[in-house]
């Protein structure tokens, strides 16, 4: 498409201005075909100067999408082959997930620009407007017990947080299970969504849903929310986080299932953990109680001790501070 | 006759390839019928064939009847998508391969259970929300 492969030279040249000639001839279209095609590339949000006489010039903060650059930065082998890019879509897991998954290859990743209907555990709401976040999905299919699986939405906390800091220097911890944190308040959440064969007891395919606020925030949930240009201040990081969330996905994802090092992951993961020591409210499908968060233990189970002394290890339901609202 | 005498019986039909006896002592008479025939419900073992894998020979065709669906993991059991959605699957309701039977949550991943073959759901043994553990039964299924 056109469109992706001007915003592709003018990815290239970041920040400098190339002229719709130059554009024109390495492209073997026409100007005016160029000219239609900035137009696009500016109504889907992509910062782009428009000088007369000189030419065009994509701002430094700009924060389009584009799947050419995002594959040049990746160093996988597996995640992120091949790249769907989508405008709009209600969700990127949904979307996945319909798709024709026994034909399909391990580390296809869904992109999108904007998700109608983002959604978290049970289908919440995850709030996922247009050019202001990274919302993607990847296909894995590992070859890993069932019981075992659930260490993957530990590999994608740490690979996320892992991303936030190399790409963003943000220093980001990590609430149990998988929503990342910065100075109290949730920058991303992971949903991860599994199949498996009731006769065959084994694990058909995982999707991994990730969901990273990068733009502004409504005042509505400043409280409970935050994104990378909160704390950073600055725009332009989605191509690059993109990037390196794969990198760092597959890195942990086949250093773990490979050579089973989970110690090593959970040990990075406990690092990363938020609320230890703590009071919280752990919060069950039909039940709520206060406990004191511990820390984990090598199933990545949470440990807690409730006001009885009692000491628990949690496998499923969520914590909160006793503040705090779900977002 | 009393339940000493009846159990007597019992034992000796096991022994043997009878699957029919009738006894009559004075004014009592009792007949024991081996096997499923008319049975409504199967026996608890029977279910379990998928684990144990029994020689053919060994249990008569129809008591292969059911099927039971176990837990694959430790989790929390979850009958519908989402708390205001309805259930994914309910008693008396055909499935066909590759439908959702329903979820099992550990550490916030969501695992859908997708059941392989066409079948009737007999029973629902567990409630939504509950704790499941590994190889813990959750339906009863009967193949058609």
């Amino acid at each position: 498409m056109l469109q992706e492969k001007v915003l592709y030279i003018l990815e290239k040249n970041r920040g400098k201005v190339i002229t719709g000639g130059e554009i024109s001839r390495q492209l073997g279209v026409s100007r005016n075909a160029v000219w239609k095609a900035i137009n696009s590339l500016k109504q889907n949000g992509n910062n782009i100067e428009s000088l007369p006489n000189k030419g065009y010039r994509l701002a430094v903060d700009s924060d389009g999408l584009c799947k050419q650059i995002i594959q040049e930065m990746l160093t996988t082998e597996k995640l992120g082959s091949r790249i769907q890019l989508l405008e709009t879509i209600d969700s990127t897991n949904t979307y996945l997930k319909q798709q024709d998954l026994s034909n399909m290859q391990e580390g296809f990743v869904v992109l999108a620009d904007e998700q109608t209907g983002g959604r978290g555990r049970l289908n919440r709401f995850f709030f996922s407007p247009k050019h202001s976040g990274v919302y993607l999905s990847v296909l894995l299919k590992p070859n890993l017990p069932p019981e075992k699986s659930r260490l993957l939405t530990i590999c994608a906390a740490v690979a996320v947080s892992n991303a936030l800091h190399k790409v963003c220097g943000v220093i980001s911890q990590i609430k149990w299970v998988n929503d990342i944190f910065v100075g109290g308040k949730k920058i991303c959440g992971i949903l991860t969504e599994a199949s498996l064969s009731a006769e065959m007891q084994s694990l058909d395919y995982v999707i991994v849903g990730i969901g990273i606020n990068t733009g502004e925030i409504p005042e509505e949930i400043e409280d409970i929310a935050t994104s990378v240009l909160e704390v950073t201040g600055e725009k332009g990081f989605r191509n690059k986080l993109v990037a390196e969330i794969l990198n760092q996905l597959e890195e942990v994802y086949f250093a773990y299932l490979l050579s089973g090092k989970e110690s090593e992951i959970l040990s990075a993961y406990s690092e990363k953990l938020i609320y230890i020591n703590e009071k919280v409210l752990v919060k069950m499908y039909d039940e709520t109680f206060a406990a004191t968060v511990l820390g984990i233990d090598d199933t990545g189970s949470l440990i807690v001790k409730n006001d009885e002394g009692q000491v628990l290890h949690i496998n499923t339901g969520e914590i909160y501070r006793k503040s705090q609202i779900d977002l | 006759m009393n339940l000493e005498e009846i159990k007597l019986l019992i034992d000796i039909l096991k022994e043997t390839d009878v699957t029919e006896l009738e006894v009559k002592n004075g004014d009592s008479k009792i007949r024991i019928k081996r096997g499923c025939h008319g049975v409504d419900y199967p026996p608890f073992e029977t279910a379990q064939i998928q684990a144990q894998k029994p020689k053919a020979s060994e249990t008569p065709k129809e008591e292969k009847k059911y099927e039971e669906i176990v837990a694959p993991m430790v989790g929390t059991f979850y009958r519908a998508p989402s708390p205001d959605s309805r259930p994914y699957v309910e008693i008396g309701d055909i499935v066909n391969p590759g439908d959702i039977l329903c979820i099992i949550e550990a550490m916030k991943l969501m695992n859908e259970i997708e059941v392989e073959t066409r079948g009737k759901i007999i029973d629902i043994l567990v409630a939504n929300g509950e704790p499941v553990e590994y190889g813990e039964p959750l339906f009863i299924i009967e193949p058609l």
